[in-house]
């Protein structure tokens, strides 16, 4: 269906692929002609021309969108502030025109969905918020602002005006799915919805990689500064002078100068590395500081690029490297839409809570290298931690965004390894989404604890169990009365209770000793030897008991024991005597009973051994407690 | 145990030392309940001239002139109830 019309300046033939309404640019004089159904071409203006995009994006390049073969009719340049960004349009085979949104080093596809009459207007709508257009298509506000025409080139499909402005808001969905509200310039109708998605060249089939490293030179030193994103370079901090210069337009022009000489620039510019699974190239730093009660912090953030995901959206190609006090936190964006508020201060993502840690106003101190934002000395955003360690979820809000990152905490080692640095500041205090590996270390040990409790439970039952075949004598006894002297002066025989011989079977085993008192109100005692007839060799040991009870005021009580157990230790095998004296607290004294049995484990051995145990889970666990105290004590809010 | 890694992550030395020490202490646990090992209780060797004496061991002053046997622990052990009385 394509037709030609003729440049009503130079003449040059210009093709017309898009149906009317439409504007076409001679590509030789850059003059507009505005093609309307019915009506002759019209010549309108004469378009600034626009810098080459420096990719493999161009007028009259084709490739392929969701299965269909399209090509590239033309581009516009628009422009908010200093930032310039362009919008592709493209026809498929088919007949359907898109655009390709190509800002910030991101490219994004753009379907039109319609115009949404339920939205709110430009003015009502605030970052951050929740909007429903229509039911069940709800999004977030990530930005507000208003686009101008700055410039343009080949066929586009409307009527296109330089100096048009455009109110737009961009939005993110739950998913990360993308879209943008356009309210035109003097127009009454509702706003359209534009319905997009992250792409990257490959994904529309096109080969060409996009803007390689290219320099320019410092406008205060001339020294030449490597840029390594291309057109995508928003603002760029000489690493020689330390001046930063901005874009504005398509040249640059001095920044605010620098607050601070005080960057460390641990990981140096240009430097490349592997994190986490990512190929990567530091391109700039930033220095930044906040003050809370009247403290001065600083931090500086590295900033990367995804090597091998040029030309893709944000998420796929920028990350950065958070550094304070020797912590490192390695962040990358998410959508605004995907993080959602857990109602009582915190924030959910993927299924996580993370709990509100601090919120500061911070200030750009620094900037060196380069960055894809506007940035420059002086500026400020509102920055909010929210913390689930290791994880860490960032906003970053100025008045008309919201940028939502996701921290990892990296370890200095990891960091030293990633980009292969001779040595990294030694960390200091804990950071905010430091892992508690007290923790995980006293969860582990009480794992291993109760392993060990249940492994000493069954030795003990296991040997006690075999005890009970071991029994070497079991007797009640009466006590005797003293003896008097033989009558020749020979001393009286002793009057304590002799067992019979006892023939002890196993050698160097422990006995237990237990006895009970019949006493009543009253205590016994018992000194207990055990002589081993052969060597002479004797093992003693004392118990008692004590019974009393009674009523006091007409409650009945009691206390003591009538049993006592004890053990005699390294008893040697064959016979045995057992010797046993008793005093009590009023003659004569009642019978007891006694039994001896042989090789019976102790319980207060297995006890204590438990109890030994289980210090170190309870002291990890201490100390995992005062790691969390020291983390919450530099948050703004009291959560810990 | 993957399952355990997962949530608690890859246990550190700190744990690992745990380990060995727990293991230890168990293992000299189940060597002593094993062989009957036990704290020592009071010991001693009787002294060889009272195998002669009239009674032998069994006379009551050898029990209670206190100097009955040899040995490391030589004191009469007692219990905290002689001659003291508690209670009601």
């Amino acid at each position: 269906m394509s037709e030609t019309i003729q440049c009503g300046r130079c003449n040059t033939q210009l093709p017309v692929m898009l149906p009317p309404p439409c504007t076409s640019i001679c590509p030789q004089c850059r003059m507009a002609h505005v093609i309307k159904p019915g009506e002759s071409p019209r010549m309108t203006e004469e378009m600034p021309a626009v810098p080459p995009a420096g990719g493999p994006l161009k007028v009259g390049v084709e490739g392929e969108w969701e299965g269909a073969p399209f090509r590239i009719t033309g581009r516009t340049r628009l422009s908010q502030g200093t930032a310039r960004w362009n919008e592709w349009a493209l026809r498929t085979r088919n007949g359907e025109v898109h655009f390709l949104s190509d800002a910030q080093g991101a490219l994004h596809a753009l379907k039109l969905r319609g115009p949404r009459a339920n939205a709110p207007s430009p003015a009502s709508l605030v970052v951050g918020a929740r909007v429903e257009l229509e039911p069940g298509e709800v999004f977030h506000v990530k930005e507000r602002g208003e686009s101008v025409v700055v410039g343009a080139e080949g066929e586009l499909p409307f009527e296109l005006q330089l100096g048009t402005r455009t109110a737009f808001a961009d939005l993110s969905s739950v998913g990360g799915a993308l879209g943008t509200l356009d309210w035109r310039e003097g127009m009454d109708a509702p706003p359209d919805l534009w319905d997009g998605y992250p792409v990257v060249p490959g994904d529309l089939g096109l080969k060409a990689a996009r803007g390689g490293a290219n320099t320019i030179s410092c406008i205060s030193c001339h020294n030449t500064v490597t840029v390594h994103l291309g057109e995508a370079t928003e603002t760029v901090g000489c690493p020689k002078c330390r001046t930063v210069q901005v874009r504005d337009g398509d040249a640059w022009r001095g920044a605010a100068p620098a607050i601070t000489d005080a960057l460390d620039r641990i990981i140096p510019l240009g430097a490349t590395g592997g994190l986490r699974g990512e190929a990567l190239r530091c391109v700039g730093v930033t220095g930044r500081s906040c003050v809370v009660d009247g403290e001065t912090y600083r931090w500086e953030e590295y900033f990367l690029v995804v090597e091998d995901a040029r030309g893709g959206p944000v998420e796929a190609r920028y990350r950065w490297l958070a550094h304070q006090d020797g912590h490192w936190t390695f962040l990358r964006p998410v959508s605004i839409g995907d993080v959602v508020s857990d109602g009582v201060g915190g924030q959910m993502y993927q299924g996580d809570v993370f709990r509100e840690f601090s919120t500061v106003r911070a200030t750009v101190d620094e900037v060196l290298g380069e960055q894809p934002f506007l940035v420059q000395p002086g500026d400020q955003a509102i920055m909010s931690d929210y913390v689930a360690p290791p994880r860490m979820l960032s906003l970053e809000a100025t008045g008309n965004e919201e940028f939502w990152t996701l921290g990892d905490y990296v370890s200095p080692d990891e960091l030293r390894d990633a980009f292969n640095l001779r040595e990294v500041p030694t960390p200091h205090g804990v950071a905010p989404c430091q892992p508690n590996s007290a923790r995980q270390s006293a969860w582990w040990m009480l794992i291993l604890t109760l392993l060990f409790s249940l492994v000493i439970m069954l030795i003990y039952a296991s040997v006690s169990r075999g005890a009970k075949d071991q029994t070497l004598l079991d007797v009640a006894v009466s006590p005797t009365v003293l003896a008097a002297p033989g009558p020749d002066g020979t001393p009286p025989a002793d009057p304590a209770f002799y067992s019979d011989p006892i023939l002890v079977p196993l050698d160097r085993k422990n006995v237990q000793v237990n006895v009970q008192g019949e006493v009543d109100n009253a205590w016994m005692t018992f000194d207990v030897a055990l002589i081993h007839e052969a060597s002479g060799e004797v093992r003693g040991t004392a118990l008692d008991v004590g019974y009393w009870h009674g009523v006091e005021g007409g409650y009945s009580w009691s206390e003591g024991s009538r049993v006592d157990t004890s053990y005699l230790s390294d008893v040697r095998q064959g016979t045995n005597v057992l010797r046993v004296d008793v005093e009590c607290e009023r003659k004569p004294c009642p019978p007891y009973r006694l039994q001896l049995t042989s090789h019976v484990p102790r319980p207060l051995y297995a006890f204590l051994l438990i109890l030994l145990l289980a210090c170190f889970p309870l002291i990890a666990f201490a100390y995992a407690q005062y790691f969390e105290t020291q983390r919450w004590m530099n948050s703004t809010h009291s959560a810990g | 145990m993957q399952q355990l890694i997962k949530i608690l992550g890859r246990p550190r030395g700190s744990v690992l030392l745990f380990a060995v020490v727990g293991t230890l202490l168990t293992g000299g646990y189940a060597y002593a309940a094993a062989t009957g090992w036990d704290w020592n209780s009071h010991h001693g060797t009787l002294a060889p001239e009272v195998r002669t004496s009239h009674h032998g061991y069994r006379s009551y002053s050898y029990w209670h002139d206190s100097h009955h046997w040899h040995g490391p622990t030589f004191f009469f052990w007692s219990s905290p109830y002689r001659g003291y009385r508690w209670g009601k």
